[in-house]
Protein backbone atom coordinates (compact mmCIF):
# COMPACT_ATOMS: atom_id res chain seq x y z
CA UNK A 1 0.00 0.00 0.00
CA UNK A 2 2.83 2.36 0.67
CA UNK A 3 4.85 1.41 -2.50
CA UNK A 4 1.55 2.76 -4.42
CA UNK A 5 0.96 6.00 -2.45
CA UNK A 6 4.53 6.50 -3.44
CA UNK A 7 4.16 5.90 -6.67
CA UNK A 8 1.09 7.57 -7.24
CA UNK A 9 2.75 10.76 -4.98
CA UNK A 10 5.47 10.59 -7.15
CA UNK A 11 3.41 10.37 -10.46
CA UNK A 12 1.86 14.08 -9.43
CA UNK A 13 5.35 15.35 -8.31
CA UNK A 14 6.87 14.61 -11.85
CA UNK A 15 3.80 15.40 -13.66
CA UNK A 16 3.73 18.47 -12.38
CA UNK A 17 6.97 19.08 -12.76
CA UNK A 18 7.18 17.99 -16.58
CA UNK A 19 3.86 20.10 -17.12
CA UNK A 20 5.64 23.44 -15.96
CA UNK A 21 8.31 22.23 -18.18
CA UNK A 22 6.98 21.91 -21.40
CA UNK A 23 4.59 25.32 -20.90
CA UNK A 24 7.87 27.20 -19.97
CA UNK A 25 9.75 25.61 -23.12
CA UNK A 26 6.92 26.73 -25.48
CA UNK A 27 6.80 29.83 -23.98
CA UNK A 28 10.32 30.62 -24.60
CA UNK A 29 9.62 29.22 -28.57
CA UNK A 30 7.18 31.78 -28.22
CA UNK A 31 9.48 34.28 -27.54
CA UNK A 32 12.25 33.10 -29.82
CA UNK A 33 10.08 33.27 -32.62
CA UNK A 34 8.71 36.73 -31.93
CA UNK A 35 12.12 37.95 -31.65
CA UNK A 36 13.13 36.42 -34.82
CA UNK A 37 9.96 38.18 -36.75
CA UNK A 38 10.97 41.71 -34.83
CA UNK A 39 14.75 41.19 -36.58
CA UNK A 40 12.80 40.59 -39.55
CA UNK A 41 10.05 43.30 -39.42
CA UNK A 42 13.30 45.81 -38.57
CA UNK A 43 15.06 45.08 -41.51
CA UNK A 44 12.21 45.19 -43.71
CA UNK A 45 11.37 48.68 -42.39
CA UNK A 46 14.73 50.08 -43.23
CA UNK A 47 14.32 48.93 -46.48
CA UNK A 48 10.56 50.47 -46.85
CA UNK A 49 11.64 53.39 -45.67
CA UNK A 50 14.73 53.62 -47.81
CA UNK A 51 12.65 52.45 -50.96
CA UNK A 52 9.77 55.21 -50.60
CA UNK A 53 12.20 57.72 -49.68
CA UNK A 54 13.86 57.09 -52.96
CA UNK A 55 10.74 57.25 -54.53
CA UNK A 56 9.85 60.40 -52.79
CA UNK A 57 13.25 62.21 -54.09
CA UNK A 58 11.79 62.25 -57.67
CA UNK A 59 9.46 64.75 -56.47
CA UNK A 60 9.44 67.84 -58.83
CA UNK A 61 12.79 66.29 -60.59
CA UNK A 62 14.30 66.82 -63.94
CA UNK A 63 14.81 69.96 -65.55
CA UNK A 64 11.42 70.17 -67.53
CA UNK A 65 9.44 69.81 -64.61
CA UNK A 66 7.63 72.83 -63.00
CA UNK A 67 8.07 72.75 -59.41
CA UNK A 68 5.34 74.98 -58.56
CA UNK A 69 2.60 72.01 -60.78
CA UNK A 70 4.77 68.50 -59.61
CA UNK A 71 2.35 67.67 -56.43
CA UNK A 72 -0.99 66.89 -58.07
CA UNK A 73 -2.11 65.62 -55.07
CA UNK A 74 -1.63 65.85 -51.53
CA UNK A 75 -4.13 63.38 -49.01
CA UNK A 76 -3.35 62.07 -45.15
CA UNK A 77 -3.36 58.60 -47.47
CA UNK A 78 -2.30 59.65 -50.75
CA UNK A 79 0.73 61.70 -52.27
CA UNK A 80 0.86 62.27 -55.94
CA UNK A 81 3.48 63.91 -58.07
CA UNK A 82 5.30 64.20 -61.12
CA UNK A 83 8.75 63.77 -61.84
CA UNK A 84 11.97 62.30 -63.90
CA UNK A 85 14.04 59.97 -63.84
CA UNK A 86 17.74 59.98 -64.58
CA UNK A 87 18.43 58.92 -68.15
CA UNK A 88 14.82 58.64 -69.10
CA UNK A 89 13.22 61.18 -71.21
CA UNK A 90 9.35 61.14 -69.95
CA UNK A 91 8.41 62.76 -67.18
CA UNK A 92 6.13 60.39 -65.14
CA UNK A 93 3.33 60.26 -62.44
CA UNK A 94 3.98 58.93 -59.43
CA UNK A 95 1.16 58.18 -56.12
CA UNK A 96 2.30 57.06 -53.25
CA UNK A 97 -0.53 55.82 -51.50
CA UNK A 98 -2.76 53.82 -48.98
CA UNK A 99 -4.71 50.53 -50.09
CA UNK A 100 -7.70 48.97 -49.42
CA UNK A 101 -7.80 47.63 -46.08
CA UNK A 102 -8.16 43.98 -45.67
CA UNK A 103 -10.90 42.06 -44.64
CA UNK A 104 -9.30 39.14 -42.81
CA UNK A 105 -6.26 40.98 -41.02
CA UNK A 106 -7.53 44.11 -41.03
CA UNK A 107 -4.45 45.35 -42.18
CA UNK A 108 -3.21 48.42 -44.50
CA UNK A 109 -1.35 47.64 -47.70
CA UNK A 110 1.03 50.60 -48.79
CA UNK A 111 1.41 50.88 -52.57
CA UNK A 112 3.34 52.82 -54.80
CA UNK A 113 1.76 53.54 -58.51
CA UNK A 114 4.09 55.19 -61.80
CA UNK A 115 2.04 55.94 -64.39
CA UNK A 116 -1.20 53.82 -63.07
CA UNK A 117 1.22 50.93 -62.90
CA UNK A 118 2.11 49.64 -59.03
CA UNK A 119 5.92 49.27 -58.82
CA UNK A 120 5.83 48.77 -55.65
CA UNK A 121 3.19 46.95 -52.46
CA UNK A 122 1.83 45.58 -50.83
CA UNK A 123 3.56 46.28 -47.54
CA UNK A 124 1.36 46.21 -44.49
CA UNK A 125 0.53 47.75 -41.35
CA UNK A 126 -1.50 47.72 -39.15
CA UNK A 127 -2.26 51.11 -38.96
CA UNK A 128 -3.41 53.52 -41.15
CA UNK A 129 -0.58 55.22 -42.69
CA UNK A 130 -0.53 59.17 -42.01
CA UNK A 131 0.91 61.66 -44.82
CA UNK A 132 1.81 64.98 -43.06
CA UNK A 133 3.20 68.07 -45.65
CA UNK A 134 5.27 71.12 -44.01
CA UNK A 135 5.95 74.41 -45.92
CA UNK A 136 9.46 76.05 -46.12
CA UNK A 137 9.34 77.08 -42.34
CA UNK A 138 8.60 73.72 -40.99
CA UNK A 139 4.97 74.47 -40.48
CA UNK A 140 2.56 71.71 -41.14
CA UNK A 141 0.19 72.45 -44.27
CA UNK A 142 -3.40 72.27 -42.76
CA UNK A 143 -5.79 69.90 -44.34
CA UNK A 144 -9.42 70.35 -45.52
CA UNK A 145 -12.42 68.24 -45.86
CA UNK A 146 -11.48 64.73 -45.56
CA UNK A 147 -7.83 65.35 -45.22
CA UNK A 148 -7.10 67.12 -48.56
CA UNK A 149 -4.44 69.77 -48.82
CA UNK A 150 -5.94 72.64 -50.61
CA UNK A 151 -5.12 72.84 -54.00
CA UNK A 152 -4.04 76.46 -53.56
CA UNK A 153 -1.30 75.30 -50.94
CA UNK A 154 0.59 72.24 -53.18
CA UNK A 155 3.00 74.66 -54.54
CA UNK A 156 3.86 75.19 -50.34
CA UNK A 157 4.84 71.54 -49.74
CA UNK A 158 8.19 71.40 -48.92
CA UNK A 159 8.51 68.37 -47.62
CA UNK A 160 6.44 65.70 -46.08
CA UNK A 161 6.70 62.96 -42.92
CA UNK A 162 5.10 59.18 -43.21
CA UNK A 163 3.81 57.57 -39.82
CA UNK A 164 3.58 54.53 -40.18
CA UNK A 165 3.47 50.89 -38.16
CA UNK A 166 4.94 47.78 -39.76
CA UNK A 167 3.22 44.47 -38.66
CA UNK A 168 4.35 40.75 -38.84
CA UNK A 169 2.78 37.87 -37.97
CA UNK A 170 3.80 36.67 -34.93
CA UNK A 171 3.91 33.58 -32.82
CA UNK A 172 0.50 31.62 -32.98
CA UNK A 173 -0.62 29.78 -30.01
CA UNK A 174 -3.99 28.18 -30.04
CA UNK A 175 -6.56 31.24 -31.34
CA UNK A 176 -3.97 34.00 -29.83
CA UNK A 177 -1.61 35.67 -32.16
CA UNK A 178 0.71 38.63 -30.84
CA UNK A 179 1.99 40.29 -34.14
CA UNK A 180 5.31 42.51 -33.88
CA UNK A 181 5.30 45.89 -34.80
CA UNK A 182 8.10 48.38 -36.35
CA UNK A 183 6.85 52.30 -35.70
CA UNK A 184 8.41 54.60 -37.27
CA UNK A 185 8.30 57.90 -38.67
CA UNK A 186 10.12 59.29 -41.25
CA UNK A 187 10.91 62.35 -43.46
CA UNK A 188 11.64 63.52 -47.07
CA UNK A 189 12.39 67.32 -47.81
CA UNK A 190 12.14 67.75 -51.63
CA UNK A 191 15.41 69.74 -53.14
CA UNK A 192 13.46 70.55 -56.27
CA UNK A 193 10.81 72.32 -54.86
CA UNK A 194 13.07 74.67 -52.22
CA UNK A 195 14.80 75.67 -55.61
CA UNK A 196 11.47 76.85 -57.60
CA UNK B 1 12.40 8.15 0.43
CA UNK B 2 14.39 10.89 1.80
CA UNK B 3 16.78 10.40 -0.82
CA UNK B 4 14.77 10.35 -3.45
CA UNK B 5 12.80 13.09 -2.57
CA UNK B 6 16.20 15.17 -2.84
CA UNK B 7 16.96 14.11 -5.93
CA UNK B 8 13.35 15.27 -7.38
CA UNK B 9 13.83 18.78 -5.88
CA UNK B 10 17.06 18.98 -7.16
CA UNK B 11 16.10 17.92 -10.70
CA UNK B 12 13.37 20.62 -10.58
CA UNK B 13 16.24 22.85 -9.00
CA UNK B 14 18.57 22.35 -11.99
CA UNK B 15 15.88 22.36 -14.68
CA UNK B 16 14.60 25.57 -13.50
CA UNK B 17 18.31 27.46 -13.61
CA UNK B 18 18.04 26.11 -17.00
CA UNK B 19 14.81 27.60 -17.91
CA UNK B 20 15.55 31.13 -16.39
CA UNK B 21 18.65 31.24 -18.03
CA UNK B 22 16.99 31.06 -21.45
CA UNK B 23 14.63 32.97 -20.64
CA UNK B 24 17.04 35.96 -19.57
CA UNK B 25 19.13 34.98 -23.03
CA UNK B 26 15.65 35.92 -24.69
CA UNK B 27 14.77 38.70 -22.92
CA UNK B 28 18.67 40.29 -23.88
CA UNK B 29 17.65 39.60 -27.37
CA UNK B 30 14.86 41.08 -27.43
CA UNK B 31 16.03 44.44 -25.94
CA UNK B 32 18.63 44.48 -28.34
CA UNK B 33 16.53 43.85 -31.69
CA UNK B 34 14.14 46.31 -30.06
CA UNK B 35 17.07 48.66 -29.19
CA UNK B 36 17.66 48.56 -33.12
CA UNK B 37 14.19 49.72 -33.82
CA UNK B 38 15.07 53.25 -31.28
CA UNK B 39 18.08 53.90 -33.19
CA UNK B 40 16.88 53.26 -36.94
CA UNK B 41 13.95 55.59 -35.73
CA UNK B 42 16.63 58.52 -34.59
CA UNK B 43 18.79 57.83 -37.11
CA UNK B 44 15.84 59.00 -39.27
CA UNK B 45 15.19 61.82 -36.91
CA UNK B 46 19.16 63.24 -37.52
CA UNK B 47 18.80 62.51 -41.53
CA UNK B 48 15.86 64.93 -41.63
CA UNK B 49 17.85 67.18 -39.94
CA UNK B 50 20.71 66.52 -42.29
CA UNK B 51 17.86 67.05 -45.36
CA UNK B 52 16.45 70.09 -43.97
CA UNK B 53 19.50 71.96 -43.38
CA UNK B 54 21.04 70.88 -46.88
CA UNK B 55 17.51 72.22 -48.45
CA UNK B 56 17.39 75.18 -46.54
CA UNK B 57 21.20 76.23 -47.84
CA UNK B 58 20.21 75.08 -51.34
CA UNK B 59 17.00 77.24 -51.22
CA UNK B 60 18.27 80.16 -49.02
CA UNK B 61 15.26 80.06 -46.88
CA UNK B 62 16.53 80.60 -43.34
CA UNK B 63 14.06 82.43 -41.84
CA UNK B 64 16.11 84.55 -40.20
CA UNK B 65 19.16 85.35 -42.72
CA UNK B 66 20.30 83.82 -46.00
CA UNK B 67 23.96 83.43 -45.40
CA UNK B 68 25.70 80.34 -45.16
CA UNK B 69 27.75 81.17 -41.62
CA UNK B 70 23.93 81.42 -40.47
CA UNK B 71 23.83 77.76 -40.48
CA UNK B 72 25.38 77.54 -37.04
CA UNK B 73 23.47 80.92 -35.61
CA UNK B 74 19.81 79.32 -37.16
CA UNK B 75 20.64 75.42 -35.88
CA UNK B 76 23.36 76.45 -32.67
CA UNK B 77 19.80 77.09 -31.12
CA UNK B 78 18.23 74.04 -31.87
CA UNK B 79 20.76 72.27 -29.32
CA UNK B 80 19.99 70.44 -26.21
CA UNK B 81 16.04 71.97 -25.89
CA UNK B 82 14.78 70.45 -29.22
CA UNK B 83 12.82 66.92 -28.53
CA UNK B 84 10.79 64.90 -31.10
CA UNK B 85 7.87 62.77 -29.14
CA UNK B 86 7.14 59.28 -31.76
CA UNK B 87 4.89 56.40 -30.19
CA UNK B 88 5.28 57.63 -26.81
CA UNK B 89 9.15 57.85 -26.78
CA UNK B 90 10.41 61.13 -26.49
CA UNK B 91 13.81 61.77 -28.37
CA UNK B 92 16.67 64.34 -27.12
CA UNK B 93 18.50 65.76 -30.02
CA UNK B 94 21.76 67.75 -29.50
CA UNK B 95 22.97 69.50 -32.51
CA UNK B 96 26.31 71.43 -32.35
CA UNK B 97 27.30 73.71 -35.74
CA UNK B 98 31.39 74.89 -36.42
CA UNK B 99 33.04 76.17 -39.16
CA UNK B 100 35.62 74.05 -40.30
CA UNK B 101 37.79 73.04 -42.80
CA UNK B 102 36.04 70.44 -45.64
CA UNK B 103 37.61 67.72 -43.80
CA UNK B 104 35.46 68.37 -40.96
CA UNK B 105 38.35 69.83 -38.60
CA UNK B 106 37.01 72.38 -36.73
CA UNK B 107 38.01 75.98 -37.52
CA UNK B 108 38.27 79.63 -34.97
CA UNK B 109 34.48 81.15 -34.95
CA UNK B 110 36.23 83.87 -36.31
CA UNK B 111 38.71 82.52 -39.08
CA UNK B 112 37.79 83.90 -42.70
CA UNK B 113 36.13 82.56 -45.48
CA UNK B 114 33.26 80.69 -44.60
CA UNK B 115 33.58 77.97 -47.31
CA UNK B 116 32.73 75.06 -45.07
CA UNK B 117 30.70 73.99 -41.92
CA UNK B 118 30.47 71.39 -39.86
CA UNK B 119 26.79 69.57 -38.12
CA UNK B 120 27.57 67.27 -35.21
CA UNK B 121 24.18 65.47 -34.46
CA UNK B 122 23.84 63.44 -31.26
CA UNK B 123 20.21 61.95 -30.14
CA UNK B 124 19.10 59.39 -27.22
CA UNK B 125 15.85 58.27 -25.60
CA UNK B 126 15.18 55.76 -22.64
CA UNK B 127 12.21 53.71 -24.00
CA UNK B 128 11.83 52.17 -20.71
CA UNK B 129 12.31 55.42 -18.76
CA UNK B 130 15.40 53.99 -16.99
CA UNK B 131 18.10 52.45 -19.46
CA UNK B 132 19.51 54.98 -22.18
CA UNK B 133 20.32 53.99 -25.86
CA UNK B 134 22.41 56.43 -27.56
CA UNK B 135 22.14 57.72 -31.39
CA UNK B 136 26.01 58.94 -31.26
CA UNK B 137 27.15 61.05 -28.73
CA UNK B 138 28.97 64.35 -28.38
CA UNK B 139 32.44 62.54 -28.94
CA UNK B 140 31.38 60.46 -31.88
CA UNK B 141 28.36 62.16 -33.49
CA UNK B 142 26.45 61.67 -36.94
CA UNK B 143 27.99 64.19 -38.93
CA UNK B 144 27.56 65.80 -42.57
CA UNK B 145 29.68 68.72 -43.96
CA UNK B 146 28.16 71.15 -45.80
CA UNK B 147 29.80 73.54 -48.55
CA UNK B 148 29.25 77.29 -48.74
CA UNK B 149 28.05 76.86 -52.80
CA UNK B 150 27.27 80.81 -52.53
CA UNK B 151 23.52 80.10 -52.75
Amino acid sequence: MHALLDAVGAFMAGGAILLTLFSALLNIQGHAYNTTMQVTTNQSAERITSALEDYLSYVASGSDVDPSTAVTQAEIRLFSYTGKIQDDLAVHNYVVMQGTQDGTTGWWPIQIFEDGSQIMGDVWADQEFEFLYYDEDGVQIPFIGFGQVHSSNLPNIRSISVNMSLVSRGWEHGADVTNVHNSIVFWKFFKNMYMQ
Amino acid sequence: MGNQMLLVLLAAVLFSTVILYTYDHIFTQRELVYNGMYMLQGQKIADSLFQRIGCELLGATFDNSTTFESVATSYVTYSSAETKVIDGITYNIMLASYNSSQFGNILSPFSLPYNYRRIDIWIDCSPNGTDVISIGSAANPLTKIYANNGM
